[in-house]
């Protein structure tokens, strides 16, 4: 019992005996310039100024820098960083960015394919639409004429007058979006249980009424491993680098207890 | 001793020349892409021809500019992108389309490509590259490196251009030419590695029927400060930046290219691009150099003369038009369709103006530098039997440095990354005071210098150039399929039409009797077709005024149509002016909501669209889907040479700056326009009168 006491204070003589020699006064109040430093800041300089600084630029630059490095460290000792959001913001930032720096593991074939089936639906392959249609203008009464004309097909197999359609009347494997780029937002829902083969509508769009006859649809697939490896491969490793982030912060998070007033109360109008 | 001295050095020099010539020897691609070589046509094929819009001038990490702006998406990014995928800005956000596009191509600068990035690499020691060094790492991709990447931009690459202080790189040049020599951090490797990796991600990305990609790059040459057509060196050390901006895009056809692009270390004087372009057309590479911000040219892009100085003339229309049937008309910097001081009489002239030359602060002198007069000077030419260097087509583009096309009004990102990143360095919103101070204190740095500050009604604001820019714009063709080869011919064709960033679709024919087949007619499209030229086209010898078709339908994401105009230009034959004078005319040709055009003043009344200021929402029930007509010329002379083109206007909605503010919570800046009228030209159709 003793001799542990012994070691523990001759241990901690050492340690106070090796902070009174390297004194903070000494270390602290030298400041040390290397070439390299200064070189960097050289060419910064020449970089925004355009020319090399002659002698009396070259104090000013060293000056500046002794000056920053001085009253940093004073801010230091004055504990300025601590409670600056700014500083705290940097800081965590930072450390971020290490973390995201770091090199990602490419996968096995297996990894790979296992990620790809366990979300297979996101490289799903859209429904496409082959279709064609009649065009009745809002311009000229196209509502009624729409009504009037889907009553002759249902009739008499013979085409109604309709107006001419500036891209066309026949669209061919078209995905619900490139449908509604063209004809306005959710005129693709017309299609999606649409019979085939048959004239449907009267179907409003942004530029008036439309008859659509749907001719063949590919519904939509899940596609072939070998087509989208590439795509899935890129997912992956954006992926294993966002979940390294999460774990990370995760990881850190169970060595904190965090705290919060219970009484706070913010009332959202 | 001294001859046998420098036989050898010259021996050695050839040597060196020879190798570098080697990067005319062009490649072969075919492996890479899915372009189908036997041609068979994709299931969207269309004898009347499909619409496309596209963006082909699009910059990524390996430019040396975008490099400095903090970019690091590469062109797969890019390409990403453009079908639809979200990627992230250089400050950190994302970005992703409200419509993925048809086609895309990827431009970075042939000027110094992919060198940035490798100076900037911390493994790289060369001596010289240390103002580079971790440019893009995380933690240097800020607000506040600004200064720093400004500065690099601004004095670091221009003094690379400009020769630096390279003696004995000099020397090389000498005797070699090879003004790459010059500088002597540039790393020929890492240039050839980088295009090969633009071309390795067109071809991968290519998908025909569904989506195009073009390799391409842009080849940056300028004119001096001074205005002078001088090579690589000026004894002032500025520079051949600042001066007439001559920039164009090199777009490839198929599927073999070139070791290395044709840059601005080749040679300033596009004249020697063009023959590097005639000399691989003659082995088989088809390619078209598309020029742009003509408006930045101080003059000098459409002028009268050649590089040599000599009056152009018959030859040169043939040597030009050859190698660029389109230009750009609108881009992030500015529109160029026509200044107000041009075009005193067009109420819609002053349109996204950008006034100052490409890359610096200095004004641009408007003659010269703008498509509608260059049309005009054009026909003059012909008039004197010179033959016509401008009859080209329209296209527009971004020019974006990020990767991403930025032409939505309400989500603009500008174009060069961390420098325009933020409303408050656009200019759009008010400074904090410590923003004010952070550019006032720096006010001697160049970097600085290019922002600017200003102060309106004790407001500060920057006053970057970057407050002109504009969320502009897309290139549209009519094309039978969405397929390289098939988009290119309707470029040689000139059947395109360029928007300010709005999806409008505009069909234009000219011809006969075109109002034979009534609007109604089914198969209008394809009667014009057969009866008539659709833009870009040519007629001859017409005794009566030729009737256009002229139909355009709103992007169903946009404001609606409020007019469509037919743009005329002529040369009046005046009695005592035997070679005619240049002249113009704007017509309104069709109103929204069944108003009616006034004929005598040419104008459709106003429809009473209007904005609210507060929230950006517009009139409802105001304006038009579709707007669909046939027009005949009422001042017709059958005598004149004349070309006609359609500008179609959307109702006016918020510009960008509008909405940054409103983002904001701050009133909109008072000198710049609130509001835009997004619009879409296309490429005319000529009329020349029989020989």
């Amino acid at each position: 019992m003793t001799k542990k006491l012994a070691v523990f204070l001759c241990v901690g003589l050492a340690i106070l005996l090796l902070d009174i020699l390297l004194d903070s006064k000494n270390q602290d109040k030298t400041i040390v310039l290397y070439d390299d430093e200064i070189n960097a800041l050289i060419e910064t300089w020449k970089a925004q100024v355009g020319r090399p600084p002659n002698d009396q630029d070259l104090q000013g630059i060293i000056n500046q820098l002794i000056e920053e490095e001085i009253l940093y460290r004073e801010a230091l000792k004055l504990n300025l960083d601590k409670d600056d959001i700014i500083i705290k913001r940097r800081l965590a930032q930072k450390i971020g960015f290490l973390k995201q720096e770091e090199k990602s593991n490419p996968p096995t074939e297996i990894e790979l394919r296992e990620y790809f089936d366990s979300r297979e639906s996101e490289y799903f392959m859209e429904a496409r639409y082959t279709f064609t249609h009649l065009y009745f203008s809002k311009d000229k009464e196209g509502s009624n004429r729409a009504q009037a004309a889907i009553d002759i097909l249902a009739n008499k197999n013979e085409a109604p007058d309709s107006d001419p359609f500036l891209i066309g009347k026949n669209f061919i494997n078209k995905t619900a979006k490139e449908v509604d780029r063209d004809f306005g937002l959710g005129f693709s829902q017309n299609l999606i249980t649409a019979e085939i083969n048959i004239w449907l509508g009267p179907f409003k769009s942004i530029y008036g009424s439309h008859l659509v006859k749907v001719s063949r649809v590919t519904q939509a697939q899940s596609p072939n491993y070998e087509e989208v490896k590439r795509e899935v491969l890129m997912d992956y490793l954006l992926d294993q680098k966002q979940e390294g982030m999460k774990s990370f912060i995760n990881e850190l998070k169970k060595n904190y207890e965090v705290q919060i007033n219970p009484e706070f109360n913010y009332q959202t109008r | 001793m001294k001859y046998i001295y420098r036989s050898i050095v010259l021996l050695i020099s050839i040597v060196v020349l020879w190798s570098c010539t080697s990067g005319d020897s062009i490649v072969d691609y075919s492996e890479l892409t899915n372009e189908d070589l036997k041609s068979e046509k994709t299931s969207g094929y269309n004898e009347d021809r499909n619409v496309y819009f596209g963006d082909l001038h699009v910059h990524t990490k390996h430019s040396f500019d975008a490099y400095i702006f903090g970019t690091t998406a590469t062109p797969d990014d890019a390409y990403k992108y453009a079908k639809g995928g979200s990627i992230q800005h250089p400050l950190g956000y994302e970005m992703q389309l409200r419509e993925p596009l048809d086609f895309y191509a990827v431009t970075d600068h042939g000027f110094l490509m992919g060198n940035v990035e490798w100076w900037a690499d911390p493994n790289n020691t060369t001596p010289g590259t240390e103002a580079f060094t971790n440019l893009n790492t995380p933690e240097n991709r800020t607000v506040e490196s600004i200064p720093r990447r400004g500065a690099l931009f601004a004095t670091q690459v221009r003094n690379l251009a400009a020769g630096g202080f390279n003696l004995m790189g000099t020397l090389q040049y000498w005797w070699t030419g090879d003004q790459a020599r010059v500088i002597s951090i540039y790393d020929v490797d890492k240039h050839r590695s980088a295009w090969k990796d633009v071309i390795r991600s067109a071809q991968e990305h290519n998908d025909p029927g569904n989506f195009t990609t073009f390799v391409a790059y842009e080849y940056t040459t300028s004119t001096t400060r001074s205005g002078e057509n001088i090579s690589l060196f000026t004894p002032d050390g500025t520079g051949p930046f600042e001066g007439g901006n001559l920039h164009r895009n090199v777009i490839f056809n198929g599927n073999r290219f070139t070791v290395e692009p044709f840059s601005r270390l080749d040679s300033l004087n596009p004249e020697d691009l063009w023959t590097w372009m005639d000399e691989l057309r003659d082995q088989g590479v088809d390619t078209i150099a598309i020029p742009h911000n003509s408006n930045g040219s101080n003059g000098q892009m459409f002028e009268l003369e050649d590089w040599a100085g000599y009056p152009v003339g018959n030859e040169y229309a043939e040597f030009r038009m050859r190698n660029e049937p389109l230009v750009e008309v609108t881009q992030v910097k500015g529109t160029s369709d026509t200044h107000p001081l041009l075009s005193p009489n067009d109420e819609w002239a002053d349109f996204e103006i950008m006034d100052t030359r490409v890359g610096g602060t200095q004004w641009s002198k408007p003659d010269g530098s703008y498509v509608r007069q260059a049309y005009l000077a054009g026909l003059t030419l012909q008039e004197e039997e010179r033959g016509n260097p401008y009859k080209f087509g329209l296209v527009g583009a971004s020019d974006t440095h990020t990767g991403a096309i930025s032409d939505d009004e309400s989500d603009f990102h500008s174009k060069i990354g961390i420098l325009d990143g933020t409303s408050q360095a656009r200019g759009s919103v008010p400074l904090s005071d410590d923003q004010v101070k952070l550019i006032s204190d720096n006010d001697d740095l160049a970097g600085a210098r290019l922002i600017g500050l200003k102060k309106i009604d004790d407001t500060y604001y920057s006053n970057p150039g970057f407050r002109q820019w504009s969320a502009s714009g897309l290139a549209v063709v009519w094309a039978e399929e969405n397929t390289r080869d098939s988009i290119f011919s309707a470029f040689r064709r000139k059947e395109t039409y360029a928007t300010s960033g709005s999806r409008i679709k505009l069909r234009f024919f000219g011809g006969e009797n075109l109002s034979q087949t009534p609007l109604s007619d089914k198969d209008l499209v394809t009667k014009a077709y057969s009866s008539g030229v659709p833009m870009g086209g040519d007629l001859t010898g017409l005794e009566e005024s030729p009737e256009f078709l002229v139909w355009a339908v709103r992007d169903a994401r946009g404001a609606p149509l409020q007019r469509i105009q037919i743009i005329k230009g002529f040369v009046e034959n005046a009695i005592g002016d035997p070679l005619g004078r240049p002249n113009e005319q704007v017509y309104d040709v069709a109103c929204s909501d069944g108003l009616k055009v006034d004929p005598n003043t040419h104008r459709c009344p106003d429809n009473g669209a209007n904005v609210n200021l507060t929230n950006c929402s517009i009139s409802s029930n105001v304006g038009a889907s579709e707007l669909k007509t046939y027009w005949k010329d009422p001042d017709f002379d059958s005598s004149q040479k004349a070309f006609y083109y359609v500008r179609v206007l959307e109702n006016p909605t918020c510009r960008w700056s509008t909405w940054d503010a409103i983002k904001n919570g701050t009133q909109p800046r008072p000198d710049l326009h609130k509001t835009v009228q997004e619009r879409a030209w296309s490429t005319p159709i000529w009329h020349t009168p029989e020989a």
